[in-house]
């Protein structure tokens, strides 16, 4: 009796498993899975994020984070900076069936221009007019120079869209773009779909239909791969640094990494004992041991900063800080004598804390201070108690993501250092050090008539910022993703997009 | 009393020594830190394992005994004294005080205590005195219905008119005859309290909404085993067994202590204690 | 009843105003969530335009009697995030967690009133002990470490459901399962103590002496009169249950309203957390009202008693 009841259960579970486990999928659609939608709502300039593939700009930053063509084929400024040429792609279809034109791109640079709060890095702010030339040439003037134009229309909010696509309030109904898929539906917390779009201008894509699955639990996510629930874990998250062992294990996945453009920052309130003063902040800059915290706490998912922005931005990078930490007895005496007796308090934003795994990172801090005599207490904030508070100058220091959306450090210096950026919201804004000299070089730097002359402005502020030391780089991220192995034209770019056209299931696969 | 009191009342007495002990008798330091052993599996040097800074997870543990057993007492002991307060003025007191905070007592009751919590907290950002603030302002109104309802049963009693009569003041009708009488229950009812504070918390701090993240605690260490959950699941099932032990410990401690009391005809409401008993009852232990 | 109508209203606009309150006194700005929160660095212009478009400097008490008469008509408001209708988002929202509820409602008063009577018909045997100290243990573990274990378990190491989301409604298995089961077993408890009061009430007697046997009588009379208890527990672990509902939606990746709130706190949606305590605390008064006008109609004698 019991064994047959025994036999019975079993024969049961199986049958249940066989119904449940059948995951093979129509060869034509891929799962990705991610941990929140794509879908950004109207509020946002490009409705849905760069990563669906639905919409392309004129320009696109590549590995070295330098302007590439994408909707436009080339450019030419004048000898002063102020007027730009772009000379667009022709055949460029959009999913509504409108053709890329100098007039529809005149369309989408004026949206931008009337509605400054859709332009998100204050490109054509000082835009005078935009010309159309001829059909595919569309002439772009300033008011004043903008020699890294084409570095600033290539950045995740920057798409060209059908003027179909967006209404005279300039908020976009739906993101009819260029790109090889098409948005086609997105299901409130369960996923968002895209379709390929045959007629795009690179070439047919692969998969028919691609699925963003939103599964918000990273090991949930991890767990759904290894069960072939979905073929891949791209995207914001990504693979958690301590499973990465556990994958690549499996034979029937393969992980990778990229480097991505984004930097984490240790902030000081220089209008405050204990950093008020700047052999302080240099004291317990030098002490820093970025190697070790990346080694040993990130585990890998990050690299040690050796300067303000990430390695593939050469121009920039200078090696103005040392991944290494000063190990001499005397950075510690400083280091003691700066901080005194009271705990140097490390505030941090909830919603970072979550969304950067800034916990971890604080626990190393505080943990690696105390041991050089210096307690450092953590403080975690909501997001806009933290925002009040550290404007209030409520702090020793805080932890900071900053991304490098158009390869240059303009976004960085406007938001840390300049005054009148400062003024208005930034943490920074309780760091009077220098704020004059460095306001007249950044406005300078940002008006210079060419390339050159802004590459060295820019490193002028950063060489004063480096020694100043308001705010310390301490690493930048590292991103790791995984499918299932048999897909093949997998490319991530330094802004977490997959190519989605170029992929793939490699031949004896299908 | 009966055995199964005996047997919880000596699994919450080791968690209070722990707690009240904490470092002097756990074997590493609660924050110390050892690169070399991250994430290291149970073994003899770390019988429960270390976690992402090799940290030993059992003095960790140890450590947030204190820390969330701690919470959750003050938390009981608070709300049950504002019941106490409360209850005992309306009962005593009776008439359109009585009224009026029964009224809000009701309003309290009706309101969904754990998800106003879950918001507050989203809202204005955690921290001990938050996390203890809303869990007392959501607790005390069911005890203090209770308590209220008992100290009128107690205040009709003969004795107590008699005393009344004899010229006695209410003042120590109240304090000498009265809340004696109820304190029985409130103790049963704190109990029970407990578990559902306990609970509240963990849970909360799990959600990421709890207090400090520096603070060794239960629902933060789960909170961080929740990312190593699949790899490292040693960090996930000792927090969750302490959390068990103390929890039955505090069960099998109330529900010996209702019989008990119950027998010796010490519990007036018994019914309404009854439909709380085994089941926590400031936030409901579906709530965890 | 009345009085109990009237106490549900009040309290829904204290709840109101205090909801309204919480939202207003919070720390962050929601005109600068409105022009993309923290992702930019945003003019003094831009943040007055945003003020002035979307009423934000209107002085509180407007402020308040306009959004009490959106809600009256049914609009919760718009998110900051999404630019969508907040109805809209806790329409698509509210059928996974009502079927969660409900589903767990139903297993637990299944689960509880036969687990109950079995535990009586069986009374000082060793089945009333072993769901006695089932109880116990259940209730010694927080429902979402329950969960997990499941997860790991059934969805993963068997595959049999769901690791996430709804899976067409497999989904729903492990969190009503958990639920549920934890809410029936302390619901047993109740049961049995009330059970165990009516086998020595005299017309439970009388059925005995009729010729009725134990089981029969405890099942026809013993249940009827502890049903009124089932349905006004039941009633007051309903704010509970929601509660567990958010973690469990946590545990289990469902796409509810449970999660929604963790989401909406995280990215201060403002309105949406405003609009989401006073839709549970009406949600949770209605229930209540619902559970008093069952007790009494199963039992007018309640009416009188007063069970509450």
């Amino acid at each position: 009796m019991r064994l047959r009841t025994g036999l019975a259960l079993l024969a049961g579970a199986l049958l249940l498993q066989a119904a449940c486990s059948g995951n093979r999928r129509p060869s034509g659609k891929l799962v990705i899975g991610v941990n929140g939608s794509l879908n950004l709502g109207s509020n946002n300039p490009v409705l849905i994020q760069r990563n669906a593939n639905v919409w392309e700009a004129l320009t696109e930053l590549d590995d070295s984070l330098t302007a590439q063509p994408q909707l436009a084929e080339s450019w030419q400024a004048t000898s002063d900076g102020r007027q730009w040429r772009l000379r667009l792609k022709r055949g460029v279809r959009f999913h509504d069936g409108a053709a890329l034109s100098a007039p529809l791109v005149a369309a989408n640079v004026l949206r931008l221009k009337d509605h400054p709060e859709l332009d998100y890095y204050s490109t054509f702010v000082n835009l005078a007019s935009a010309a159309i030339d001829d059909e595919f040439t569309v002439r772009l003037v300033f008011s004043r120079p903008m020699v890294d134009l084409p570095n600033k229309v290539g950045h995740y909010f920057a798409g060209i869209f059908s003027p179909a696509a967006f209404g005279p309030d300039g908020k976009l109904g739906k993101p009819i773009g260029s790109g090889p898929y098409v948005f086609a539906e997105s299901r409130i917390g369960q996923y968002d779909r895209v379709t390929a779009f045959d007629q795009y201008h690179g070439g047919r894509p692969y998969f028919r239909e691609i699925e963003f699955r939103i599964i918000p639990d990273p090991v949930v996510r991890l767990m759904s791969l290894i069960r072939g629930d979905i073929d891949m874990i791209a995207h914001h998250g990504g693979v958690p640094a301590p499973y990465l062992d556990l994958l690549r294990n499996k034979p029937g996945i393969v992980v990778a990494s990229q480097d991505v453009a984004i930097t984490h920052y240790l902030l000081f309130n220089c209008s405050r004992r204990p950093f008020l003063k700047m052999e302080c902040r240099d004291a317990f800059s030098r002490s820093l041991d970025r190697a070790g915290l990346v080694e040993r706490i990130l585990q890998g998912a990050g690299s040690p900063a050796r300067d303000f922005l990430v390695d593939r931005a050469s121009r920039w990078n200078r090696g103005r800080f040392s991944v290494q930490p000063d190990a001499s007895g005397q950075v510690k005496q400083e280091l003691k004598a700066c901080a005194g007796s009271s705990a140097v308090v490390l505030l941090l934003s909830q919603s970072d804390l979550s969304a950067w795994g800034y916990r971890h990172v604080a626990d190393y801090l505080a943990d690696y201070f105390s041991r050089l005599g210096v307690p450092v207490r953590v403080e975690a904030l909501e997001g806009g108690a933290w925002q009040k508070a550290t404007q209030d100058g409520r702090y020793d220091i805080t932890l900071y993501p900053l991304s490098t959306p158009t390869g240059t450090p303009e976004l960085l210096i406007r938001r840390l250092a300049f005054s009148a950026g400062m003024r208005i919201r930034s943490i920074g804004n309780t760091t009077h050090f220098l704020s004059g000299q460095i306001d007249s070089l950044f406005t300078e730097a940002l008006e210079a008539p060419d390339a050159a002359t802004q590459e060295r402005g820019f490193n002028h502020v950063l060489d004063l910022l480096a020694k100043e030391q308001p705010f310390v780089p301490l690493y930048h991220e590292r991103y790791y993703y995984a499918y299932r192995r048999g897909l093949a034209g997998v490319h991530v770019d330094p802004f977490l997009k997959l190519d989605l056209g170029r992929l793939h299931w490699e031949e004896p696969h299908r | 009393m009966p055995r199964i009191a005996y047997a919880g009342g000596t699994i919450v007495v080791l968690f209070l020594l722990v707690a009240v002990l904490g470092d002097s008798v756990a074997p590493y330091p609660a924050e110390l830190t050892d690169y070399g052993q991250i994430l290291a599996q149970p073994s003899l040097r770390h019988p429960m394992g270390t976690d992402h800074l090799g940290r030993d997870l059992l003095s960790r543990l140890m450590a947030g005994t204190r820390t969330t057993l701690g919470l959750g007492l003050l938390v009981a002991v608070l709300s049950s004294a504002l019941a106490l307060a409360i209850g005992a003025l309306c009962g005593f007191a009776g008439g359109w005080l009585d009224a009026s905070l029964m009224r809000l007592v009701d309003a309290l009751l009706a309101l969904p205590g754990f998800l106003l919590a879950v918001c507050f907290l989203g809202l204005f950002g955690g921290g001990v005195f938050q996390l203890v603030l809303y869990l007392v302002l959501i607790g005390w109104a069911q005890l203090a219905r209770i308590v209220r309802n008992e100290v009128a049963v107690a205040r009709n009693l003969d004795f107590i008119t008699a005393n009344t009569a004899a010229g006695y003041s209410t003042a120590r009708n109240l304090f000498r005859h009265v809340l004696p009488a109820v304190l029985p229950s409130v103790l049963v009812l704190l109990m029970n309290t407990l578990v559902g504070d306990i609970f509240a918390i963990v849970s909360l701090s799990f959600l990421g909404l709890g207090i400090s993240p520096q603070i060794p605690e239960w629902g933060t260490t789960l909170f961080d085993a929740r990312s190593f959950f699949l790899a490292s699941p040693w960090l996930f099932a000792f927090p969750s067994a302490l959390i068990g032990a103390l929890t039955l410990g505090l069960h099998l401690l109330a529900d010996g202590l209702r019989e008990h009391l119950d027998k010796k005809r010490f519990l007036f409401a018994v019914e309404e204690i009854n439909l709380l008993a085994g089941t926590a009852s400031a936030c409901g232990s579906e709530t965890a | 009843m009345g009085y109990r109508l009237v106490n549900s209203l009040l309290t829904l606009v204290l709840v109101s105003f205090v909801s309204f309150a919480a939202v207003e006194f919070a720390p962050g700005d929601p005109a600068e969530m409105l022009l993309g929160g923290a992702s930019k660095e945003l003019s003094a212009e831009a943040l007055a335009r945003v003020r002035a478009a979307h009423g934000l400097n209107q002085p509180m008490w407007k402020r308040y009697v306009g959004w009490l008469k959106l809600v009256a008509g049914g609009n919760l408001g718009v998110s900051l995030r999404t630019n969508r209708n907040v109805t809209a988002e806790f329409a698509a929202r509210i059928p996974v967690t009502s079927a969660v509820a409900f589903g767990a409602l139903s297993l637990a008063t299944l689960a509880g009133l036969s687990l109950g009577v079995f535990a009586v018909i069986y009374e000082g045997r060793a089945v009333d002990h072993a769901i006695r100290a089932v109880v116990v243990a259940c209730h010694s573990v927080p429902a979402f470490l329950i969960g997990l274990l499941l997860i790991y378990l059934c969805s993963f190491k068997l595959g049999w459901l769901p690791l996430y989301g709804v899976g067409g409604g497999s989904g729903l298995v492990l969190p009503v399962l958990t639920l549920g089961g934890i809410m029936g077993l302390s619901l047993a408890r109740v049961v049995r103590n009330a059970l165990l009061e009516a086998v020595h009430e005299e017309y439970f007697l009388a059925a005995l002496g009729k010729g009725l046997s134990y089981p029969q009588a405890v099942l026809r009379h013993g249940l009827r009169n502890s049903l009124t208890l089932v349905v006004s527990y039941l009633g007051m672990r309903f704010a509970g249950l929601l509660g567990g509902v958010v973690l469990i939606e946590s545990v289990f990746s469902l796409p509810g309203m449970g999660s929604y709130i963790l989401e909406a706190i995280l990215g201060r949606d403002y309105p949406v957390i405003q609009a989401y305590m006073l839709f549970f605390c009406a949600v949770v008064l209605a229930a209540n009202l619902l559970a008093d006008l069952l007790v009494r109609g199963i039992d007018p004698r309640a009416a009188v008693a007063g069970i509450h």
